[in-house]
């Protein structure tokens, strides 16, 4: 392709605005994460003067962020295979007219309307019902609440996929003599794996940002995740210390980080093959 | 040997039947507990004057419609909705064209697509949380660059200035965030649509002789065009639960110019432990976004089919 | 198929395991106010873990988050939490509610050093014991010293009036005077109530059935409010007290564990000649225990050890600001914390926010009217009517 020098200039510097506008702000939190104290006193430069691990030793010594990064990747990961599970096959029997059950159609509509509600119109029965069933000092809630928020999302986005699937590949193997079980293990998820990686980071991603429920549903420092942790680091009553504050925003992105550079492939073509081609 | 399998056979056929109903049952189950149950509850509270501590002494009454009554006569609920509203309108238009825009230029990108397009997603990634706090501290009047930039360029009254926290700037500022934060996801849809275009439509338009702004209009937007709605409906549903970034940065101040409909609930249903009225809030709030999602649900229901 | 099933089995398996895990009898549970309030106590728990052979695990939380979290766990048979940080304001909603212990019944009573003012939040009207002071808080003046040597040659102003003055003066030197506190809620709320005792104005009557902010008294205080905005600023805390430590603003209403270089008393006047008012804000840290709480021996016992004059003494060097007469006035507090005087002196003379069961709900009713009317979004008077009808709905 012939690249006029005039777009070339053009490329560079829209690439060049577009990555400041977008990168800035990370390079912000990573850049205060490792300056010191007395740096973070006010008037910071945009170069750092100082680097230091402090702020991070810090949240392992005396914030026990060991043990905060443990329960955020139990309840992610749990809650993330269980959606998962659950959802590819909710989603697959969903769209396959050979299987004749009524509850689908209701089902249809109301995964689509649980996607859209606010979670204010959940969240105080299910601490009850939590509460009652005296489970609320376990990771359960949260864990639920991640199935809660992922499972709708999931079971929408697959159910396109599954639909894309052309049946008479499946027709074809259950003359062989698989059953339904071989067809879907064997046959049908790989299929449908681009989609299972997008959808699973994005799933991944919403349980380990969970917030809203995480607040009222967590009892004890001990079971703590990262999102809470940092919401409390920038509250307390005393200044805030923007270190620490930053260098628990620098933990909270590695993980999703790491994620999207190796599976991003997936994550480009599972989306442009799936959902957006509806 | 036999038997077992006659056994399989027969198991075979059992499983065959049984299998939408296994595959099924977690979900459902998930859902009713979940879902259905919550809900129902929420809509028993919403008539109610439930309040959690009061009502261990005073008991749970059913008083009608009053706490619907009493959300519709108060201006700071009205000032939420016209709030949630102004912002779903601005952010998703901005998102979506910003959003648009940029995969349009990637995806016309000679080289280093795949570089811009994982820097170009961070800001997504990051949790809204993070988002929140790193934007505080960069706009912050002490320890910030942007204020001690614009103080340096001669702004001298703006030294003690904190963009959250007037009514001039405190709602642009948030938005200006989300906007920042979920451009990228746009973006990403919009781009992985266009991977999906194929080359011989703009070959074949420019056999035509059609300039660039024709291809675009009669051969990219249609290809994109579901892409483009989608992203629409799911930020428009995004947009209108906005909560924890109003939450941290500004509180629904300064005069309310930020207070959004979940975060007026937080603070006058759940805060203040009156679940009763905050539940009628959540059902209107409900309410509205079916409105919005109508089409969605419309789209999405046809397609199966 | 099979190694998922696996998989997803174990996975299930060491979820329910985790719920198995019950409680150790012997570990008691608190739920603090993040920050130095909670710091102070955790300094102290290693050696009552040693002591009484138990086990301490905590919650931290958020001003609101502590609140909404006692009151959920209130209604549980057995609570999740022993012992409880409260705030003053909480007494009454939570006595009510049954979700406090008597502690009077449960043998505890107040020894004659802690600060008398600041029992009383903690005291019902038959004279029981429901939470105890454990961190003295209460508003401070805090000042830039360059600033006020420079345009007030080193005096504190001691009047409203002068506060304002020195404003205007350091304003028309582009030095912003006065900061105010923004966030609609408690911040702003708080930040507002000494200027309003000083014009001899408060939020409700003395027997708090009526709401008192449409009154001649409130309306001067608001307008006069509004002056110190337009001759200073308005800011978040952190930025509050960097910009008066740093000196690009001068002075401002905090709290002592903000880490305020310098501060006083607050004015307790509008003009020499006005009549002096409490003006100083008490916002103590007490420590409670919950009613349904399963260890209330091992609880109480340790209430005792956190009120005991030589634990609190030991948390001065870590922030910690007892309501005792001893640690505050000892000599090795003097010597490292001088400013602790000033907290003993507004300590003694101070004004609790009313303690109703509805307070939390009145200043996040008014919180967003004083805002309004200090962003000039709506008028003085109509910010005071709103927000006193608003207000009146609240009352039981």
């Amino acid at each position: 392709m012939r690249v006029s020098t005039g777009r070339k200039v053009f490329n560079i510097v829209v690439s060049a605005i577009l990555l400041i506008v977008a990168l800035f702000p990370i390079y912000w939190l990573i850049s205060l994460a490792f300056r010191d104290t007395a740096e973070l006193s006010g008037n910071i430069s945009i170069l750092p003067k100082t680097f230091t691990l402090e702020h991070f030793v810090k949240l392992f010594t005396e914030r026990g962020y060991v043990n905060i990064i443990k329960n955020s990747l139990i309840a992610t990961i749990i809650s993330t295979v269980f959606s998962l599970a659950f959802g590819l096959a909710a989603a697959y029997v969903m769209v396959r007219s050979r299987f004749h059950l009524w509850v689908k159609a209701p089902l249809t509509v109301w995964v689509l309307l649980i996607r859209i509600l606010p979670p204010v119109a959940f969240i105080i029965p299910l601490y009850t019902t939590f509460s009652n069933a005296g489970m609320l000092g376990t990771r359960i809630p949260i864990i639920m609440a991640c199935i809660l928020i992922n499972l709708p999302l999931i079971i929408w986005f697959m159910m396109t996929f599954f639909r894309d699937l052309p049946e008479e590949v499946e027709q074809s193997a259950k003359i062989d003599g698989a059953t339904e079980f071989q067809l879907f293990w064997k046959i049908v998820l790989p299929l449908v794996a681009p989609g299972i990686a997008a959808i699973s980071m994005l799933s991944f991603m919403y349980a380990w940002n969970e917030y809203t429920y995480s607040v009222i549903f967590i009892q004890k420092s001990s079971s703590y995740t990262i999102p809470i942790s940092l919401a409390l680091l920038n509250t307390e009553d005393n200044l805030t210390q923007f270190g620490l504050v930053a260098a628990g925003g620098v933990i909270s992105v590695i993980p999703i980080t790491l994620f999207v550079i190796f599976a991003q492939n997936y994550l480009i073509a599972g989306l442009s093959s799936g959902a957006v081609k509806e | 040997m036999n038997a077992s399998i006659a056994k399989n056979k027969n198991q075979g056929f059992d499983q065959d039947k049984a299998f939408p109903h296994i595959l099924m049952a977690p979900t459902i189950l998930v859902m009713l507990a979940l879902t259905v149950y919550p809900l129902l509850f929420t809509v028993y509270y919403s008539f109610t004057d439930y309040n959690l501590l009061k009502s261990r002494k005073n008991g749970v009454n059913v008083i009608g419609f009053q706490n619907y009554v009493k959300l519709f006569q108060n201006p700071i609920f009205r000032t939420a909705i016209l709030n949630t509203v102004k912002f779903t309108i601005c952010a998703v238009l901005l998102e979506t064209i910003i959003g648009l825009l940029i995969a349009l230029f990637v995806n016309s990108l000679p080289r280093g697509q795949k570089v811009m397009r994982t820097l170009l997603l961070l800001p997504y990634l990051l949790p809204t949380v993070t988002v929140a706090l790193a934007w505080r501290m960069l706009l912050s009047s002490n320890y910030g660059p942007v204020m001690q930039w614009l103080v340096n360029m001669g702004f001298k009254n703006l030294s003690n200035y904190n963009v959250f926290f007037h009514v001039e700037t405190a709602f642009w500022a948030v938005l200006a965030i989300d906007v920042w934060q979920s451009s990228p996801f746009v973006f990403l849809l919009c781009y992985a649509s266009l991977q999906g275009v194929p080359t011989q439509q703009y070959e074949a338009a420019e056999l035509d002789g059609a300039n660039i702004f024709q291809k675009f209009w009669y051969v990219t937007v249609p290809n994109i065009k579901s892409g483009i709605f989608l992203c629409l409906l799911l930020r428009t549903i995004d947009s209108f639960r906005l909560f924890d970034k109003v939450n941290i940065l500004t509180g629904g101040g300064p005069a309310n110019s930020t207070t959004t409909i979940t975060q007026y609930l937080y603070t006058f249903g759940i805060k203040n432990l009156n679940f009763g009225f905050g539940s009628a809030g959540a059902l209107i709030m409900t309410v509205i976004v079916m409105i919005l999602a109508i089409p969605y649900i419309r789209n999405a229901i046809s397609s199966q089919k | 198929m099979k190694k998922i099933a696996v998989v997803l089995s174990l996975l299930l398996a060491l979820c329910l395991f985790s719920t198995v895990l019950a409680d150790d009898p012997e570990t008691l549970t608190l739920i603090l106010r993040a920050g130095t309030y909670a710091d102070v106590l955790k300094e102290a728990i290693p050696a009552f873990e040693e002591a009484n052979n138990c086990k301490i695990e905590f919650s931290e939380e958020t001003f609101d988050d502590l609140h909404t979290k006692i009151a959920l766990d209130a209604v549980n048979a057995e609570g999740a939490y022993d012992v409880l940080m409260l705030d003053g304001t909480w007494m009454t909603e939570f006595t009510e509610n049954g979700v406090l212990a008597n502690l009077s019944e449960l043998g505890y009573s107040f020894d004659e050093d802690i600060i008398p003012a600041t029992t009383a939040a903690g005291v019902d009207a038959d004279g029981n014991i429901y939470m105890l002071p454990y961190y003295g808080n209460v508003t401070i003046f805090m000042y830039n010293k360059d600033l006020v040597d420079k345009y007030n040659d080193g005096v504190v102003p001691a009047t409203w009036n002068g506060v304002l003055e020195l404003s205007q003066k350091m304003k028309a030197d582009g030095v912003d005077g006065y900061i105010l506190r923004q966030g609609a809620g408690d911040p702003n709320v708080t930040d507002f109530l000494p200027v309003l005792k000083a014009f001899g104005g408060w939020v409700l009557n003395e027997d708090f059935t009526e709401v008192t902010l449409n009154t001649p008294e409130a309306k001067a205080a608001l307008e006069f409010y509004i002056d110190l905005y337009k001759a200073g600023n308005l800011l978040d805390k952190d930025n509050m007290v960097a910009a008066v430590n740093n000196g690009s603003a001068a002075m401002a209403v905090g709290w002592p564990g903000w880490g305020a270089a310098n501060y006083t008393v607050i004015p307790t006047k509008v003009s020499e000649d006005s009549e002096e008012q409490y003006t100083s804000i008490y916002g103590c840290w007490f420590l409670g225990m919950a009613e349904n709480s399963a260890k209330k021996d091992l609880a109480l016992k340790f209430l005792e050890y956190a009120m005991d004059p030589e634990v609190q003494l030991a948390t001065v060097a870590d922030g910690g600001v007892p309501c005792r007469e001893s640690s505050l006035l000892a000599e090795s507090t003097l010597e490292i914390k001088p400013n602790l005087a000033v907290v003993y002196g507004a300590l003694s003379t101070g004004t609790y926010r009313p303690a109703v069961g509805f307070y939390t709900d009145l200043v996040n009713t008014f919180g967003p009217y004083l805002d309004s009317a200090v962003m000039g979004t709506m008028s003085v008077d109509d910010a005071l009517a709103q927000g006193q009808a608003a207000c009146e709905a609240l009352l039981p």
